[in-house]
């Protein structure tokens, strides 16, 4: 009897303990029930991991039969009868691969990942909201014209996510939800104007205000000035500039100079601050954002026909940023290229006619404004022009999972924008990507309809709001053409956006927006080919007005229009080889330098041994080479050595500066007995050659202790540098890391410390009499982990090979064998 | 005999568990518990069948293509071994539908017992 009752209480114990558990989320554990669920569970993921070879689906609201073919790339061609009918199966064959991701971005543009991650999310979620991103989205979506092109299209596309979502069951769901206890939620247009706000800030480009604030406290005013200047002094730009070479303009480089007292008063009341990282803005180190596109005219081409070779480069995720599509209606659509999950339309692509690629032009559009408020801890007004303005309240609100509160935030607004407290100071800020129009997606439906570069990039220049990009394109009448399209700012004043503004009067607000005719542009060019690298686009002597000063470094520029200007025929495959080019133009300007330093300097065993190696060095960043190692060591003691005077100042307590690029170093170099090279703690004098032998000798014996002798394994390329590629829930096993890559600092494939940025989608085009075009993107078209469609693409990536598009007319021009996939999607029956 | 009706519940198991979800373990063993003779064994029928049953939908799984590609995703995920989630499942429904059965079964007792007059 007493082991009976006894038995009863040890079952109900574990019924209690295992219902729970089973039903509930317990510590970071999902509910273990649907967990481990064999037939709904985690394990039954598996079934849905592949395209079934022939399926059905509705969708509400479609008004005729749309058939679904993919190929054995994975690449769904759409053939539809009118245009919102293609663009409901986009939604729907998008999120059938992708619809974690679709969530998953849109939710980390509208400050809502807590809702499906949990609290870890918070401090994300909170700087979204900061920013005012969901506010600007919520606004748009208000204030949309219901009537429109966009909304139809932007609807007709939630139609078909929707679809999708709700007619799966449990054992369907993406492996992330079951990994999170957690169900898709509903897309609307919301979203998308979400997701567009992200793709801004992911591209949010320009320095940080107190930049200069923070070298002049140490080096005085004219030195801050001259290390960061708002032009590039090596002038390589966008626009063709009549120049057959890089230009370099003389740059008086000021010694330095004594702390500038009103900066160093400025920055005790802001602290050791960047805004942008107090802002959670994306912090990027160079080259990671290293997007390359350019184009060829006929004139240049083996074949006659116009290139154009696309490359952007952002954050490496998987499954990746962009899903590849082809959209047909006939007589109105025939578009392919690539779309971003969760926006409706192709975003890079061609159509029969015409083919288009973006760079991102880093242009300054967002500026910081110091405010004056009534209350130094919860202000209700603002001072404008001597009058108090009331500021705008908004509550903030974030959830958990589970629907619950975890916190309230108080966010207020001036006329401008969010205002924010950072230490003291009362700081707000305008961006252009908060003014965006909610008709962004229209932009890409009349691309995919463009006949010609120069239609295309009138509609962009139309209707295109931010983020800034350069547009290139081509098309097969011949022509070549690229716009820097976007919204940038017309301050009054000097008209720089980089320095805090007074936000106190309305004189410093923005007066308008530059006309097109201003933008950095080039129709057909007398040189026979186009080239963008994020350079600064003008060229300051056709153009100085204030632009932007977080243009890239011009060596990924030179490179391209180095390679473009010494072939004459050019091929699509020599595009191809382009994009992962390993020479890098950042080492031969510096490389010559150190080897003549290293043979005028003292004959020290470590220096002539390195001298040797980089005179050696054929300067090719390919995973094999054994230099690389030794002269990025050389440039980051170099770094070190020549701007000492930029370091803390332990004396006066002052925090370190900003580092100026490797583009003023170069300028350096031409001036081998300037102040600069001078030490500020020796006694002796340096000089150019001394701080260059310096730096190199170092190095060595630094990368000889780290990694033994130079002719070891260790000093290959392939094992400093390597890419990886994250899942979006950063997940070690459904991420691929560690992959070695040719190419490097400066060079058309660079690379970045941590290896997360690269190449998002290689393309070449042929713009003959039938299209021709060859691509490929990190990843694969499926984001089920389980699917061999998840990373299909990686090898080809990585070795800088392209897959050829096929581009059907029609489903019968798909060869049976290629295949893989058919999809039939008909109207939902009431 | 115990273990044909382990079967028998088994597949009782299989359709429930696809049809509606992890949760009709407990339920069905408790009607099994219920509904089956006193000192019949109930119990560990249903643990035996909650196990079979399972079983049978964890292998079917393992037996896809793509089940390996899934293994290391989610062992990685998990930072378990898959084959251990695999034994972890087949012990959340073993012990689910023993401890729901064992507890179900004297019920029936207290239910069917003659009544005092």
């Amino acid at each position: 009897m007493r082991s009976t009752r006894l038995g009863s209480v040890i079952a109900l114990i574990v019924l209690a303990v295992l219902g729970y558990a089973g039903a509930r989320p317990v510590g970071p554990l999902p509910p273990l029930g649907p967990l481990l669920d064999p037939a709904n569970g985690i394990l039954a993921s598996v079934h849905s991991a592949e395209l079934p070879p022939l399926s059905e689906g509705s969708i509400p609201g479609l008004q005729g039969p749309v058939s679904v073919t993919y190929d054995d790339r994975g690449v769904p061609h759409i053939f539809a009868s009118n245009t919102d009918d293609a663009y409901r199966a986009l939604g729907y064959v998008v999120a059938r691969d992708r619809l974690f991701q679709i969530e998953m971005q849109t939710r980390a543009g509208g400050g809502t990942l807590t809702e499906l991650v949990g609290e870890v999310a918070l401090p994300l979620d909170q700087a979204t909201r900061a920013l005012g991103m969901p506010r600007s989205a919520e606004g748009r979506v208000a204030d949309a014209d219901t009537t429109t092109p966009t909304w139809r299209m932007a609807s007709a596309y939630a139609a078909g996510v929707n679809a999708w979502r709700r007619q799966l069951s449990r054992r369907d769901y993406p492996l992330e939800y079951k990994l999170l206890g957690r169900a898709p939620y509903e897309y609307t247009v919301l979203e998308m104007q979400h997701l567009q706000n992200r793709m801004g800030y992911t591209l949010a480009s320009s320095e940080d205000e107190l930049r200069h604030v923070r070298a002049a406290a140490l080096v005085g005013r004219a030195a801050a000035d001259a290390l960061f200047p708002t032009h590039a002094p090596i002038v390589e730009p966008l626009q063709p500039n009549g120049q057959s070479a890089p230009r370099r303009d003389p740059t008086v480089l000021p010694p330095p100079g004594t702390p500038d007292s009103t900066s160093v008063a400025l920055l005790k009341a802001f602290g050791p601050v960047n805004l942008r990282v107090a802002l959670g803005l994306p912090q990027r180190g160079p080259d990671a954002v290293g997007s390359n596109n350019w184009a060829v005219a006929p004139a240049r081409s083996a074949s006659g026909h116009a290139l154009l070779a696309g490359d952007p480069h952002l954050e490496l995720t998987l499954p990746s940023i962009w899903y590849e599509a082809h959209l047909v209606v006939p007589d109105s659509m025939d578009v392919y290229g690539v779309t971003i999950p969760g926006l409706p339309g192709i975003v890079i692509g061609f159509n029969r006619d015409v083919a288009w690629t973006f760079t991102n032009v880093g242009a300054d559009v967002m500026d910081f404004y110091l405010e004056t408020v009534d209350d130094p801890i919860g202000p209700t007004r603002y001072r404008l022009d001597g009058a108090w303005t009331p500021l705008e309240r908004r509550v903030e609100r974030f959830y958990a999972p589970d629907g619950t509160l975890m916190r309230e935030d108080t966010m207020r607004y001036t006329h401008r924008g969010p205002l924010r407290r950072i230490n003291e100071q009362w700081i707000s800020h305008r961006w252009t990507v908060l003014e965006t129009s909610a008709r962004e997606p229209e932009v890409f439906d009349k691309a995919a309809r463009a006949r010609s570069a120069t239609e295309l990039l009138d509609h962009m220049a139309e209707q295109y709001f931010a983020p800034a990009q350069n547009m290139l394109a081509a098309d097969r009448g011949g022509m070549i053409a690229v716009r820097s399209t976007g919204r940038y700012p017309v301050r009054a004043g000097n008209g720089r956006g980089d320095e805090l503004r007074d936000g106190s009067v309305r004189t410093s607000d923005w007066i308008g927006y530059w006309p097109v005719s201003d933008y950095p542009q080039s129709f057909a060019p007398a040189q026979g080919f186009l080239a963008s690298a994020n350079q600064e686009p003008l060229d300051p002597k056709v153009q100085p007005r204030y632009m932007g000063t977080d243009w890239e470094r011009p060596w990924r520029a030179i490179r391209i229009n180095e390679l473009l200007r010494e072939n004459s025929a050019v091929t699509a495959d020599d595009m191809r080889a382009y994009q992962t080019n390993p020479r890098s133009a950042r080492a031969d300007e510096f490389v010559p330098a150190f080897v003549n330093a290293a043979r005028n300097g003292p004959p020290k065993p470590s220096l002539v041994r390195a001298g040797q190696l980089l005179a050696d060095w054929d300067r090719e960043y390919t995973t094999q080479n054994r230099s690389a190692v030794l002269f990025e060591a050389a440039m980051t003691n170099l770094s070190r050595l020549l701007w000492d005077e930029l370091r803390q100042d332990d004396e006066a307590g002052t925090p370190a500066g900003p580092i100026p690029s490797d583009m003023m170093t170069a300028v350096l170099l031409t001036q081998p007995n300037h102040a600069w090279w001078n030490m500020r703690r020796t006694s002796s004098v340096e000089t150019r050659d001394d701080i260059l032998a310096d730096a190199l000798e170092a190095a060595y014996d630094d990368v000889v202790a780290q990694f033994g002798e130079p002719d070891t394994e260790a000093w290959n390329w392939s094992q400093h540098r390597t890419a990886s590629i994250n899942h979006f829930l950063r997940i070690a096993s459904l991420s691929r890391r560690d992959i070695p890559m040719q190419g490097g600092s400066g060079t058309l494939n660079p690379s970045t410390g941590a290896g997360t940025h690269g190449a998002s989608w290689r393309m070449v085009v042929e713009l003959g009499p039938e299209i021709a075009a060859m691509a490929t993107y990190p990843g694969g078209q499926s984001g089920h982990p389980a699917s061999v469609r998840y990373d299909d693409r990686l090898a080809k990536w990585t070795a800088g090979q392209l897959d050829t598009l096929r581009v059907p007319r029609s489903e019968a021009e798909i060869p049976a064998a290629m295949r893989r996939a058919r999809l039939m999607l008909s109207p939902t029956r009431n | 005999m115990l273990f044909f009706r382990a079967i028998g519940v088994g597949v009782a198991m299989v359709a429930a568990t696809w049809l509606l979800g992890w949760w009709t373990v407990p339920v069905l063993a408790a009607a099994y518990g219920f509904f089956r003779p006193p000192e019949s064994g109930a119990a560990s029928e249903a643990a035996l069948g909650a196990v079979l049953g399972w079983g049978a939908l964890l292998a079917w799984n393992a037996t896809h293509p793509a089940f390996g590609r899934l293994s290391s995703a989610v062992g990685g995920a998990l930072t378990i071994p898959t084959v251990v989630l695999m034994l972890i499942a087949l012990a959340f429904a073993g012990l689910l539908a023993w401890a729901a059965a064992r507890l179900a079964t004297p019920q029936r007792r207290a239910v069917t017992a003659p009544r005092p007059r």
